[in-house]
C-alpha cells in the first residue's frame, strides 16, 4: 500500500477536540434535556407516590372505621371530602386507596416489563423462536385486556395479588410486541455486527448491544402501562374483581359511590378526580419522555 | 495463479445465495445470487482491492472471509486452517487474527458505548491485557496508534465527528492485534478531506504491524493508490485479477476497461476519445443472465459468450505482465487502459 503523504497521516484532523457542547456546562446533559411535560407529569406522578407512601401521617380518621350516624356527610370541617354510606371518611379511604393503586401498577409494570422485555429481545433476536413467542403474544392480545384481567381473576380469585398476576399477564404481550419491533431494527445495525466481529457471543450481544438500544421505547411504554394498571385496578375492583372490601381502592370507592350517585356527588367525584389527575400525570409524562428519548419524532412534528 | 504457496488467506469456489422467501409459510422461491464463484488467494502483508459496483457481492465476500455470513458453498483457509468448518471456540481465537473496518461509521459504533469501552471491548473479551490499569494503558495506546487523543477516551461516540469515529473503528479492529483486516469500503462514507487522512494512516498501519487488507472499494482512484493487485467483481464473480498497475494500464477484461473509462479525470480542458458507455443496468443477481455475467451490456458479445460461463484463466499482456481474466475473447480484444499518471503536483494553475 503506497501513501499519498507518509507524513500527514497522524495530524490534523483527529487530534483535534471533538465540537464543544452549546451552553450550560455543568448542569448533566440528561438533565437539560427534560421537558416541561415531563416536569409537569412528573410532579402529578410524585405527588400520588408521595400520599401514597405518607397515608398514615396525612389521613384523619382510620379508613375503616364505621360510623351509621355519620352516613352520606357532606365535605366539611370534620370529613374534608364526606364519608360513604357507611359513615367511613372519603379523603383517609382515598389516601390508603392510592396505596393499593401504587402498588399494584408498580408491580404491574415491574413484571411486565421485566418478561415483556426478556420475550420481545428473545422472539427479535432469535428469529427461529419468534414465530412461536409472537404468535402467542397476539392469541393474549386478541382479549381486551381488562377482560382478560376479569377472567383471570375470576379463575384464581379476587386479592391484590391476583390483580397482579392478571394484570401481568395481560400487559406483557404489548410489552413484548414493542421491544420486538426496536430489536428487529437494532439488529439490523452495523454496530451488532461488529460485535460479531470481535467475537461475542449472541447473550452478550443482547446485554450489551442490543437492550442498551431498546431501553428508550421500553421506558416509554413503561410509563403508559402503569396508567393502564392504575386504570384496570380501578376497574378490577369497581366491578368487584379487585380489591376486596373493606380494603379501600379507588376502584371500589368508586363502586361504593355508584347508588348514591344522585344523593352523594362526592363519593364518586374525589376518587375519580385522583384516578384523572395520576393518569394524567403519567401519560403527560411518558408523552414528555418520548419526546426527550427519540428526537426523530420530534423533528416529525 | 502465481505465488499461492505463502498465500495467508485461500479462497476457493465461495458462493453465496440469500434464498428469496414469499407467502405466509415463507417458502423458498428463489436465490439471490450475491457472490456465484470467488477464487482468490492474498499473500501475506499485501493490499488487494476487490472493486465493483453497488451490489456485485463484494461486501458479502468479505463478511464470507470473516464468517459473519455463512456461506453457500467453497471454501476458505486462512494460515492453512479451513475457517467454514471451524466450532464456535476456534472462531472465535481466528477473530483475533482477522478484523473488520466497516463502511459507515456512523452506524457502526454502538451509540450507548463510551470510546473506552468500545475499544477495550475486543481487549477485555479475548484476555489479551489483564487488569483494569492494563487495559486503560492498552486503550490509550490504541488511541494514539491511530491518531486521537486518549484524553476523548470517556466520549460517546456522536461526539465525534465522521473521521474520529472512524478512527475509533480502526482501533478497534486494531485491539486484538490482528494479521488480516478487511476494510469495506473504508473510506467512502467520509468527507473528501478526511478520505486521505484515513488511508495514509491504513497505509502507515500496514507498514507498522504488517498488516494485511483485503480492500474493499467502488473508487477505483483509490484503489490505485493503495493496492498491490486488484480483483473485479461483477454480479457474484471475479472477472479480472491482476497487478494494479497492469489491470489500470492493460485491462482484458470488458468491464474493467468500461469501469477505468468512468474514472473521472479532474482536468476539464481533457478530451477523452472513445470512452466506454456501458449501456443498460447491472441484471438482477436473483435472475443472473446465461452465459457470461456481462454479455448483456459487453459490446463485443459473441454466441459462446451467450451460454458458456467464461471461466478465470491466466491471460498474458503485450507487455508479459501476468494476470487472470475471465472472458471468452481475452486474448483477441483489443482494450484501452488509462496510463500511470505522473504524480500529481499539488499545484493547479491550468489556463
Amino acid at each position: 500500500m503506497t501513501s499519498l503523504d507518509p507524513n500527514s497521516a497522524r495530524q490534523g484532523e483527529p487530534m483535534t477536540s471533538p465540537p464543544p457542547e452549546t451552553g450550560n456546562r455543568g448542569a448533566p446533559a440528561w438533565l437539560m434535556r427534560l421537558n416541561g411535560r415531563i416536569l409537569f407529569g412528573g410532579a402529578l406522578v410524585l405527588l400520588i407516590i408521595i400520599i401514597a407512601v405518607a397515608a398514615p401521617l396525612l389521613a384523619t380518621h382510620d379508613p375503616l372505621r364505621v360510623r351509621m350516624s355519620g352516613r352520606l356527610l357532606p365535605p366539611g370541617a370534620e370529613h374534608w371530602l364526606g364519608t360513604d354510606n357507611n359513615g367511613r371518611d372519603i379523603y383517609s379511604r382515598i389516601l390508603y386507596g392510592a396505596r393499593v393503586s401504587v402498588l399494584v401498577g408498580g408491580a404491574v409494570v415491574v413484571l411486565s416489563t421485566l418478561i415483556g422485555a426478556f420475550i420481545g429481545l428473545v422472539s427479535g433476536y432469535f428469529r427461529r423462536l419468534d414465530g412461536v413467542f409472537m404468535r402467542f403474544m397476539d392469541a393474549l392480545m386478541t382479549f381486551p385486556s381488562i377482560l382478560l384481567a376479569i377472567a383471570i381473576v375470576a379463575a384464581l380469585g379476587a386479592s391484590t395479588q391476583n390483580v397482579v398476576i392478571a394484570l401481568t399477564i395481560s400487559f406483557i404481550p404489548h410489552t413484548a410486541r414493542v421491544v420486538r419491533g426496536k430489536v428487529l431494527s437494532v439488529r439490523e445495525e452495523t454496530y451488532v455486527e461488529s460485535a460479531r466481529a470481535v467475537g461475542l457471543g449472541d447473550w452478550l450481544i443482547i446485554r450489551r448491544y442490543i437492550l442498551p438500544n431498546v431501553m428508550a421505547p421500553l421506558m416509554v411504554q413503561a410509563t403508559f402501562i402503569l396508567a393502564l394498571a392504575i386504570i384496570a385496578e380501578a376497574g378490577l375492583s369497581y366491578v368487584g374483581a379487585g380489591t376486596p372490601p373493606p380494603q379501600p381502592s379507588w376502584g371500589n370507592i368508586l363502586a361504593d359511590g355508584r347508588s348514591y350517585l344522585h344523593n352523594a356527588w362526592w363519593m364518586t367525584t374525589f376518587p375519580g378526580l385522583f384516578i384523572m389527575v395520576s393518569v394524567l400525570g403519567l401519560n403527560i409524562m411518558g408523552d414528555g419522555l418520548r419526546d426527550m428519548l427519540d428526537p426523530r419524532m420530534e423533528a416529525g412534528k | 495463479m502465481p505465488g499461492d504457496e505463502g498465500a495467508l488467506l485461500r479462497i476457493s469456489g465461495l458462493k453465496k445465495h440469500f434464498p428469496i422467501t414469499s407467502g405466509v409459510l415463507q417458502r423458498t422461491t428463489g436465490h439471490v445470487r450475491a457472490v456465484e464463484d470467488v477464487t482468490l488467494s492474498i499473500q501475506s502483508g499485501e493490499t488487494l482491492a476487490l472493486v465493483g459496483e453497488s451490489g456485485c457481492g463484494k461486501s458479502t465476500a468479505g463478511r464470507l472471509i470473516l464468517r459473519l455470513i455463512e456461506a453457500t458453498s467453497g471454501s476458505v483457509t486462512f494460515q492453512g486452517r479451513d475457517v467454514r468448518a471451524l466450532d464456535s471456540r476456534a472462531l472465535r481465537a481466528l477473530r483475533r487474527d482477522m478484523q473488520i473496518i466497516f463502511q459507515d461509521p456512523f452506524s457502526s459504533l454502538n451509540p450507548r458505548m463510551r470510546v473506552r469501552d468500545l475499544i477495550a471491548e475486543p481487549i477485555v473479551f479475548h484476555k489479551l491485557v489483564r487488569g483494569r490499569a492494563q487495559v486503560d494503558a492498552r486503550v490509550d495506546e490504541l488511541m494514539r496508534i491511530v491518531g486521537l487523543s486518549p484524553a476523548h477516551r470517556d466520549k460517546f461516540p456522536h461526539e465525534f465527528s465522521g473521521g474520529q469515529r472512524q478512527r475509533i473503528g480502526i482501533a478497534r479492529a486494531l485491539a486484538v492485534q490482528p494479521k488480516f483486516i478487511v476494510c469495506d469500503e473504508p473510506i467512502s462514507a467520509l468527507d473528501v478531506s478526511i478520505q486521505a487522512q484515513v488511508l495514509n494512516l491504513l497505509s502507515q498501519l500496514q507498514r507498522d504491524f504488517g498488516l494485511t487488507y483485503l480492500f474493499i472499494s467502488h473508487d477505483l482512484s483509490v484503489v490505485r493508490y493503495v493496492s498491490d493487485r486488484v480483483a473485479v467483481m461483477y454480479l457474484g464473480r471475479i472477472v479480472e485479477l491482476a497487478d494494479t498497475a497492469a489491470l489500470f494500464e492493460e485491462p482484458r477484461h470488458p468491464y474493467t476497461a468500461a469501469l477505468l473509462s468512468a474514472i473521472p479525470v479532474p482536468d476539464p480542458t481533457l478530451k477523452r476519445d472513445g470512452r466506454v458507455i456501458l449501456s443498460g443496468d447491472v441484471p438482477s443477481p436473483s435472475n443472473p443472465p446465461q452465459g457470461c455475467p456481462f454479455h448483456p451490456r459487453c459490446t463485443y458479445a459473441q454466441d459462446i459468450c451467450r451460454t458458456e460461463v467464461p471461466a478465470l484463466r491466466a491471460v498474458a499482456r503485450a507487455s508479459g505482465r501476468q494476470g487472470a481474466v475471465a472472458c471468452h475473447l481475452a486474448d483477441d480484444l483489443d482494450l484501452t487502459g488509462i496510463p500511470t499518471p505522473a504524480p500529481q503536483p499539488a499545484t493547479g494553475g491550468t489556463t
